[in-house]
């Protein structure tokens, strides 16, 4: 279940919410039901890996980190650190979790940790903010997303996300807090003029409606109090709305993020079926968790809209904490969210181990060597972190690596697996899921119309094509 | 179930004449839905056959309950 509950989970369902996304309210939902679809399969189906589908598990595995390893590279970057140090502190604790026997035993305590820490700072929020519900319809009936008077964005500056492009929407006086390279494209009817700038701490430029901004990574900006916030929904009605998608979009999405989350999932589900107490806790901190997820979101928006400047990070948690409690607090807050993040990311960690030293006896058991010892699963979830962690350090975006993960899960190792097609049907259903996976996700232009509408959700198509290459080519019982 | 409640997620993204705008108590009907109906109707159906199943595991086999009758486990092929 700790898949689901993963920081870059928590990350995504703030963002999208501050950016207005239509599908937010669903995705809320698809979360949570994929954690508990998991729950109810919990030991009935036993993905444990074949030798047909251990590499492309693998894989998933090193996908599904490096998307937390990148999320916490941007929380570290908002605690006024750098991207290198949040990854470098998730490899060291992901590789703690895997040399660790004690949490082999409290591992399971780990992720509803987590959540009460990430959670129980929203009762502070409501108190002060009032309640979701309240704080929902002032966003909605605001005429404009608006800079405040006291947002940090406007007395200090802020950095903006790697290669943001900022649109702006009316006269807009902005300002360089620290020296940088300022890159604006202006957009006439007759022309495009791309003008460079390289402007010290101080310097301002005004820009017009149309105007496109790109500054160097790092580089601060601030902005003028009262201003649209660039790139937010321009009112407060169309947040609430969502900007409008065609069906077919709204479906391919919708249905792209259920199949990878649900059926991806599946191949990290618990061996074991879910019984006792942990029949309540379990959905109850799912619940709680996504739920909390959304109101770091509601939050964040009614009282820092200018949030959306820096999609997919914790800035809402961070930046709604500072707000609401009192100065002495403050310090004590930010900590008690960012020990939540990160118990979260150790309770990923451990069940990543249990999945990776399953992966790896498979492979010693296809090369005829013995069952793995402790000292060889800790070399191979080093190198595997290691990768993890190469790859996070290139950047880019932490749910498109998340969905990426599960969802090769989903077309290389579930869909054949439930085709029920026996070894030679599961290996050519892997191959076919692993081909149209990558055909999907490489193919760019290249591809014909009806894979190009699900580009962004590889496994929507590879999913049913490995499943039916199974089924095609399964040995009669 | 739990698809059946993920549906009409969906079905409200897609309604005509954008059902999942209208407001209800102030909320959009497709916030109220994704973000607290669908959630905790999920959870509560889960809880209650999380609490059945394991409550079958445990009924004593010479009452002809069947009790490991529901699993169907997929185990690797050999």
């Amino acid at each position: 279940m700790s898949t689901w509950l993963s920081p870059v989970v928590l990350a995504v369902i703030a963002a999208r919410i501050v950016a207005g996304d239509a599908s937010a309210p669903t995705l809320v939902a698809i979360v949570v039901g994929a954690g508990l679809v998991s729950l109810l399969v919990a030991g009935r189906v036993v993905l444990t890996p074949s030798r047909a589908t251990t590499l492309p598990l693998l894989v998933a595995l090193v996908l599904v980190l490096a998307a937390n390893l990148v999320v916490l590279g941007d929380l570290f970057r908002l605690l006024g650190s750098t991207r290198e140090a949040g990854i470098g502190a998730g490899v060291v604790l992901a590789l703690g979790a895997g040399g660790w026997a004690v949490l082999d035993r409290w591992g399971r305590v780990m992720t509803p940790l987590g959540v009460m820490l990430v959670v129980l700072p929203l009762g502070l929020v409501v108190a002060a903010a009032g309640p979701p519900w309240t704080a929902w319809q002032v966003v909605a009936s605001r005429a404009a997303l608006t800079f405040g008077q006291g947002s940090a964005w406007v007395t200090h500056g802020g950095a903006l996300g790697d290669r943001a492009r900022l649109t702006f929407r009316e006269p807009h006086r902005v300002e360089a807090a620290s020296a940088a390279t300022w890159r604006v494209v202006e957009r006439d009817a007759s022309h495009v003029a791309v003008r460079e700038w390289r402007l010290g701490a101080g310097d301002a430029l005004t820009l017009r409606p149309g105007d496109e901004l790109a500054v160097d990574p790092g580089a601060l900006v601030r902005f003028e109090a009262g201003r649209r916030v660039p790139g937010a929904p321009p009112s407060g009605m169309v947040w609430a709305d969502g900007r409008p998608r065609k069906m077919r979009e709204t479906l391919v999405a919708v249905g792209g993020t259920a199949l990878t989350l649900v059926v991806g999932g599946l191949a990290l589900t618990p061996a074991v079926p879910v019984a006792g107490m942990t029949a309540i806790v379990a959905p109850t901190v799912l619940l709680a968790f996504a739920v909390g997820g959304s109101l770091w979101g509601l939050y964040g928006v009614a009282l820092a809209p200018e949030l959306s400047l820096v999609p997919r990070a914790f800035a809402p948690l961070l930046e709604i904490v500072t707000r609401v409690g009192a100065s002495r607090w403050r310090d004590t807050l930010i900590a008690l969210v960012v020990t939540g993040i990160l118990v979260l990311f150790v309770g990923l960690a451990v069940t990543w181990r249990a999945r990776l030293a399953l992966a790896c006896a498979e492979l010693a058991g296809a090369f005829q060597r013995p069952a793995p010892s402790r000292l060889a699963l800790f070399g191979a979830a080093a190198a595997v972190v290691g990768l993890a962690g190469a790859l996070a350090v290139r950047g880019g975006d932490p749910w498109a690596l998340f969905m990426w993960g599960l969802g090769l899960a989903a077309a290389t190792a579930v869909a054949p697996r439930l085709a029920a097609a026996g070894p030679r049907g599961e290996l050519f259903g892997t191959v076919v899921g692993t081909a149209t996976f990558l055909v999907v996700l490489f193919g760019g232009d290249r591809l014909p119309p009806l894979l190009a509408a699900v580009v962004d959700y590889p496994a929507l198509a590879a999913a049913p094509l490995a499943w039916l290459a199974a089924r095609a080519t399964r040995q009669p019982s | 179930m739990v698809f059946l409640v993920l549906g009409g997620g969906v079905a409200l993204s897609v309604a005509p004449y954008e059902l999942g705008t209208i407001r209800l108590a102030g909320v959009s009907l497709l916030w109220w839905y994704g973000t607290v109906a669908a959630p905790v109707v999920t959870a509560s159906v889960t809880i209650a056959a999380l609490l059945y199943a394991a409550y079958r595991r445990k009924a004593p086999a010479s009452e002809g309950t069947g009790s490991r009758g529901s699993t169907t486990s997929l185990p690797r092929p050999e």
